[in-house]
């Protein structure tokens, strides 16, 4: 094995030869520099490759032949070798990606990047303290010194204060280890800690406890804690972006390994207060990135908070609290090296600070890829590391009763997504505020290839641990790799993209559905038949549309997971799979920006809410039998169910809930919309399925549980139908109208009878049907006519006549009136709540219902009927394939009205044996213990009686004299505008008087108020980062006290 | 097949039946609330008249398709709702279609022929018509939350939805029917049913007398013919509904005669003393004592 003695040797051998080089060859140093750095990157990764492969042992490295105490060793074990490792690999990146900058600046500036990256080895590698005090040195004067490099007043300002901060922590550090060494008489680590137990009881003792005290605090001022950490902000804000990433990536890691390394030393007491500071540096750092506006500074919140997640995770886990801690730390950290590295050096590309103004890199589609990916991996979605990481830390620390510890991190991290996406969202959609017009996005080749690696390495690492974590990885990998397979025809015709992405979703039906069963078989039929129907749809888009098959087939792949899940971690992969898609979907729309982070941030909340169900639960709620919410004890069961039903409501837009619901299923594409809000509205749907079915009703309390859910169903469906009539925008009012129909099946479900389950699972088909059908219908009119609100339109029969039997057949099925499918939701919906006992419920389902006419006419009238505008009497019929896709839905929804018992009889199979048999058929006639319906009878007797008194018409009134749309009289007077008399705007004023009271947006004010409230709190809070050095200093202190306040109640 | 055909023949016989008293009864309102007026007010035969002079209108216009079915749609509601209810029970010819589906299909279907015939006028391009379908449809859905809890309270009572069932289990006298056996229910009913019969005070988006305004002033000569028709007989069906539900139902065709005259009754009195609500009023009227009624109603049954 090479020695790791070879790290310094190299690097310091060549800082000092540089200069020589440079003067003997132009040019050359650039060569060595970057070939010292793969040296040393080329060692530590032997070592990382023997020790993975058993090759080799641990190495002890003991300087000048001497042990300890006499000389100072170095260990390259595991865990040196994997930090040693990932540091190298990324400051060779980083070296790469920074060559034009380094050699501009000359020499100096490689020598000090070289001893940058020793410091950081050293810091790892060794084990002696006052060696390891000399290497933080060594890597922070590098790194002032890299700061400052730019030579502008805030580079230099910056590094004065980081210069300032680091004097302070060496200072205590130096009084810290010259006490231990007083007591101990050495300066080993490995000795200091077993030596430091011995003096317990004695005169020494009391040293002890300072002396330890010094030392920690140092270090925790080197890994940023708040609020001693403003100098570390201006840090970030102020170097350039690939030092930036540097600091973040590399040195923050090797001072979290130093820390590691002292803590033993500190002894047990002080775990818990490190834990504490970290976490509470967590959420404090991410909190006031809320209120964050520029990139650099956004990045360095980030930075700090992740640190104090890893220092919180180090602690508990040598506290004994974390099982597979290593893991954890590992997974967090290597996806917060590469991911924010990949940021900072983003920021370097696109040269713009200010987020709001990073719409610059919108018309990059490679750039905005990689940007899409990194936040994705630092907001920990899945496959990257730091999803498996949150995960089984979210677990550990359930089954080891740190519930609030769970509430805090999860806290922390939900911030962290709202600031990353809502950058994201105005990178995507912002479009430059100020900035002048052109490009001004200035990525250099290698600059581009060192993200584009950055990305592989987190893929291949996210690649890696998926296989490791996950049951069955190559099934839930499916979605990944049919998006990722679509990525190559990015260059294709869209129409190429979308039959491809329609045969992949086809063939992967094709190959799965036959060997599944049971819900697993209804809910793939659903999604993938349903999502090839929405497919079809697509077909006529002529636009570009970069990324918008991928994200579609990962969208329906992942809802596919998402069924066929067997465990709780498949679960949420696929639940966090599909968050991520669907959000990049909404976002897609043009005006999507706050509507999608909204999305963003309520998803990610409702996830987190499943995740602390599924821990709270012992992750296995949906796997192992017997395991899980269905084996444990009555009492414990509620705190699962009511978070996993909590989670699931979020996504069902449960009323209180939903706000974010209108304006993501509105503002998405249109044809998004349609998927959207038909398919994955029942992804919640789904959730609850698998609760009810494993959670059952024998637990303390389930009662209240279910009736609460019920009733939040039905006041949904109530509040949806309701504002669904107050609409607008066409889109709004089909958004609307969804939150209200996924009501519905929310409360079926909650009955927990047959008729009740039957109900929903056959309104969920239905559904899919007629909202798909509408939305669609919708597409077309909007794609045409350039508009969604509904009062622009009108009169459009004439110019759109199949577009109009969509939506008339969409609003007949989905008002519930026979003889079309909706009715039999409907009836059977009443059917169990009269079971269940449950009146009133059924009664505001059924006003509810009546209330849907309301919009229901609405949407049909004010598009299709009454007066045309003039700009409107040219248009088109809709594109071919949109209504291709729609005359499917209507074909199914008419055989399924026609013979009601083709679909609900295989429901009623699906649903099984898990309740008494309520339903039952003779012949065409469904019977329950309280009616009967025979929809086909209905639907012969409404066509016969059609049909006989179209004909009586037609031989009364065979040939009436056909009018012109505008041939319009009124009080014997022919408007000269009649276009102007076209009734739709504010068309339900009566009925919002009347209901004023309780139309008042109360859920929405709410929220906006928690959001305020969090920006408020964030806005005050960051008033303490003044950029004044002196108020850094004091702050120091400040947290010096409060360190010492909190080891003090750790140590006793 | 016989089968088949041989309930359509009596169903076409009951349709007759209730088509002819539907008219007659329109005629005789009209005369009624002429004489609270201090008129004569015309023949009781005068909603024949009308229909055959509609019918015999030699012009008609169309706006359009929809427009032209919009009146077919109207009275196929009509029919379908008195079709899928049994009118005299044990009666082996009024049965009709019952046998399709319970009271949930019938209140479902009420609003079938209401869309149908709202998209047709709406195709007029009039906004009157418009404006008075929006009329229509708030107060209707209004009137129906009274309704569907009165409904509820009856399934929780009865523990069915069969209106077969549900009349049976009035028989056997007055004291059995749901009028006396559920009287909270029925009364929640009865106030939805002031605004479901569309009579005064609830009769804004029809607004007969003074402004043109609603789908009747836009379809003329044969839709009008047939909107006619259907008025009587939706109005009838209607009557016929609230019977079984909540007044023992019928055993004859004579008691049917005379519990629905009497219950219209109850609706024509109201509105020659009540005046008018404009819409909103009424759907606040809706909202408040008669909510409370049948939530009363729902508790009260649910509780036995």
């Amino acid at each position: 094995m090479v020695t790791p003695i070879y790290i310094f040797i190299i690097a310091l051998g060549i800082a000092f030869l540089l200069p020589l080089l440079e003067r003997a060859k132009k040019g050359a140093a650039e060569t060595v520099f970057l070939a010292a750095l793969s040296g040393i990157a080329l060692i530590s990764w032997h070592w990382l490759f023997s020790l993975l492969t058993g090759r080799c042992e641990i190495g002890e490295i003991f300087t000048a032949g001497f042990r300890p105490p006499f000389s100072i060793n170095l260990r390259v074990g595991m865990e040196e070798a994997v930090f040693t490792s990932a540091i190298n690999l990324a400051t060779l990146a980083g070296a790469v990606y920074l060559i034009r900058e380094l050699s501009g600046r000359g020499t100096k500036s490689m020598m000090l990047y070289l001893l940058f990256v020793m410091g950081m080895n050293g810091m790892v590698l060794t084990r002696d303290i006052f060696n390891l005090f000399v290497f933080m040195e060594i890597t922070g004067i590098a790194s002032y010194a890299l700061v400052a490099l730019r030579l502008d007043t805030k580079g230099l300002t910056a590094g004065f204060k980081y210069a300032i901060a680091g004097s302070l922590a060496s200072i205590f550090m130096l009084l810290g280890i010259i006490v231990i060494y007083m007591i101990t008489g050495t300066l080993n680590i490995d000795s200091i800690a077993s030596r430091m137990v011995s003096f317990s009881g004695t005169a020494a003792a009391g040293f002890v406890a300072p002396a330890v005290f010094m030392l920690v605090f140092a270090f925790m001022i080197e890994m940023k804690q708040f609020p001693a950490n403003g100098w570390a902000l201006d840090v970030y804000d102020s170097a350039a972006p690939g030092i930036s990433a540097m600091i973040s990536a590399g040195s923050a890691g090797a001072a979290l390994f130093a820390i590691y390394k002292i803590l033993p030393i500190a002894g047990e007491g002080w775990y818990m207060a490190a834990a504490i500071t970290g976490s509470v540096t967590f959420v404090a750092a991410n909190l006031i990135g809320l209120k964050q506006e520029r990139a650099g500074r956004l990045l360095g919140y980030s930075s700090i908070g992740q640190m104090g997640l890893l220092l919180t995770v180090v602690s508990l886990g040598l506290k004994g609290s974390l099982p597979s801690w290593q893991l954890i730390a590992v997974g967090l950290f290597i996806n917060h090296l590469l991911a924010k590295a990949g940021l900072f050096w983003l920021t370097g590309i696109t040269g713009e600070d200010r987020i709001r103004n990073w719409g610059v890199i919108a018309r990059r589609p490679f750039l905005l890829m990689m940007m899409g990916l990194f936040m994705a991996a630092l907001s920990g979605f899945p496959p990257f590391p730091a999803f498996w990481s949150k995960w089984t830390l979210v677990m550990s620390m359930f089954s080891g009763g740190m519930k609030v510890w769970v509430v805090f991190i999860l806290l922390g991290s939900l911030f962290e997504v709202a600031y990353l996406f809502r950058w994201f969202g105005y990178a995507v959609r912002g479009g430059v505020e100020d900035g002048e017009s052109g490009d001004i996005v200035k990525g250099t080749p290698e600059k581009t290839a060192v993200i584009f690696f950055g990305a592989a390495l987190l893929t291949a690492v996210a690649y890696y641990m998926m296989g490791k974590m996950i049951d069955n990885s190559t099934l839930m990998l499916m979605p990944l790799v049919g998006a990722a397979g679509l990525l190559l025809f990015e260059r294709f015709d869209p129409r190429v993209r979308g039959i491809v992405s329609l045969a992949a979703v086809l063939y992967y039906g094709y190959m799965i559905i036959p060997g599944l069963s049971g819900m697993p078989l209804f809910f793939n039929s659903f999604f993938l038949g349903g999502g090839a129907i929405m497919l079809l749809a697509t077909l006529h888009r002529r636009t570009a549309s970069r990324g918008f098959y991928p994200m579609l087939l990962l969208m329906i792949g992942s809802l596919s997971a998402l069924a066929l899940s067997s465990t709780s971690l498949q679960f949420f992969y696929a639940w966090e799979l599909m968050t991520f898609s669907s959000y990049i979907l909404v976002l897609r729309g043009k005006k999507a920006m706050k509507p999608a982070l909204l999305y963003m941030v309520f998803s990610a909340a409702g996830a987190y809410l499943v995740m602390a169900g599924f821990a709270s639960a012992g992750g296995t709620v949906f796997g192992g039998a017997g395991d899980g919410i269905a084996g444990m004890s009555g009492s414990l069961q509620m705190l699962p169910f009511i978070l996993l039903a909590a989670g699931f409501l979020v996504k069902v837009a449960g009323m209180g809930l939903h706000v974010w619901a209108p304006g993501a299923y509105a503002e998405a594409e249109d044809d998004s919309s349609a998927i959207i809000s038909s398919i994955l509205s029942k992804a919640g749907v789904l959730g609850f399925v698998f609760l009810f079915i494993k959670a059952g009703t024998a637990f303390t309390g389930s009662t209240y549980l279910y009736s609460t859910i019920g009733w939040i169903g039905a006041i949904t469906a109530f509040f949806g139908a309701l504002y669904a009539a107050m609409q607008e925008d066409a889109k709004k009012l089909l958004a609307w109208s969804s939150i209200g129909q996924v009501g519905y099946m929310i409360l079926g479900l909650a009955a927990m009878n047959q008729i009740g389950w039957v109900a929903a699972l056959y309104h969920s088909v239905s559904h899919f049907m007629f909202k798909g059908l509408l939305f669609l219908a919708v597409a077309g009119v909007v794609y045409r006519t350039g508009t969604r609100n509904m009062y622009e339109m009108g009169g459009l029969i004439k110019r759109m006549p199949m577009s109009f039997i969509s939506v008339m057949i969409g609003i007949i099925a989905l008002s519930g009136v026979p003889p079309l499918t909706g009715f039999g939701g409907k009836w059977l919906l009443y059917n169990a709540l009269i079971e269940r006992g449950w009146y009133l419920q059924a009664a505001l389902a059924f006003f509810s219902s009546t209330v849907a006419f309301l919009y229901c006419f609405r949407l049909v009238h004010a598009i299709f009927l009454g007066q045309a505008k003039p700009a409107f009497r040219k248009i088109k019929e809709a594109p071919r394939s949109l209504i291709a896709a729609q005359y499917i839905l209507i074909m199914a929804i008419m055989m399924f009205s026609m013979k009601p018992s083709i679909l609900i009889k295989p429901i009623m199979g699906i649903v099984g044996e898990r309740f008494d048999t309520l339903l039952t058929w003779q012949a065409n006639t469904l019977y329950s213990p309280f009616g009967y319906w025979n929809g086909f009878a209905v639907m012969m007797v409404v066509c016969a009686l059609f049909a006989i008194l179209l004909v009586i018409l037609l031989l009364i009134s065979p040939k009436p004299q056909k009018v012109k749309q505008f041939n319009i009289v009124f009080a014997a007077e022919r408007p000269e505008t009649p276009e102007t008399t076209h009734y739709a705007w504010k068309f339900f004023t009566p009925y919002e008087r009347a209901f004023s009271g309780i139309l008042k947006p109360a859920a929405t004010r709410f929220w906006n108020a928690v959001g305020e409230w969090a920006e408020a709190v964030a806005a005050m809070s960051r008033h303490i980062y003044s950029g004044n050095t002196g108020a850094y200093v004091v702050q120091i202190f400040i947290f010096g006290i409060l360190l010492f306040i909190l080891s003090r109640g750790g140590l006793s | 097949m016989m089968e088949v055909l041989k309930q359509a023949g009596y169903s076409l016989a009951t349709l007759m039946v209730v088509m002819n008293y539907g008219l007659l009864l329109v005629g005789l309102v009209t005369i009624i609330v002429a004489r609270v007026h201090g008129r004569i007010g015309p023949p009781i035969w005068q909603p024949y008249i009308n229909i055959l002079k509609t019918l015999s209108m030699r012009t008609a216009l169309s706006h359009g398709i929809m427009f032209y079915l919009g009146p077919v749609f109207r009275i196929v509601g009509g029919i379908g709702l008195l079709f899928f209810m049994p009118v005299v029970y044990g009666s082996s010819w009024m049965q009709n279609f019952s046998f399709a589906g319970d009271v949930i299909l019938v209140v479902y279907f009420v609003f079938f022929g209401m869309l149908g015939m709202a998209l047709g006028a709406a195709e007029s391009g009039h906004p009157y018509s418009a404006i008075g379908i929006m009329r229509g449809l708030a107060q209707n859905t209004a009137a129906e939350l009274p309704f569907a809890l009165a409904l509820m309270a009856l399934a929780a009572q009865h523990q069915t939805l069969s209106i077969t069932d549900i009349v049976a289990a009035q028989q056997g006298g007055i004291a059995h029917w749901n009028m006396i056996t559920n009287p909270v229910a029925t009364l929640a009913g009865m106030l939805a049913f002031f605004g479901m019969m569309m009579h005064s005070p609830f009769d804004v988006h029809l607004a007969p007398q003074e402004i043109p305004i609603g789908p009747p002033t836009e379809f003329h000569s044969s839709y009008l013919a047939l909107m006619q028709t259907n008025r009587s007989i939706f109005h009838a069906a209607k009557l016929i509904l609230f019977m079984n539900l909540f007044f023992g139902g019928a055993t004859s065709i004579f008691v049917m005669v005379v519990k629905t005259f009497a219950l219209l009754m109850v609706v024509v009195f109201a509105g020659v003393v009540f005046p008018r609500y404009r819409v909103e009023q009424s759907i606040r009227w809706f909202i408040r004592i008669p909510l409370a009624v049948g939530i009363l109603a729902v508790v009260i049954s649910a509780w036995k």
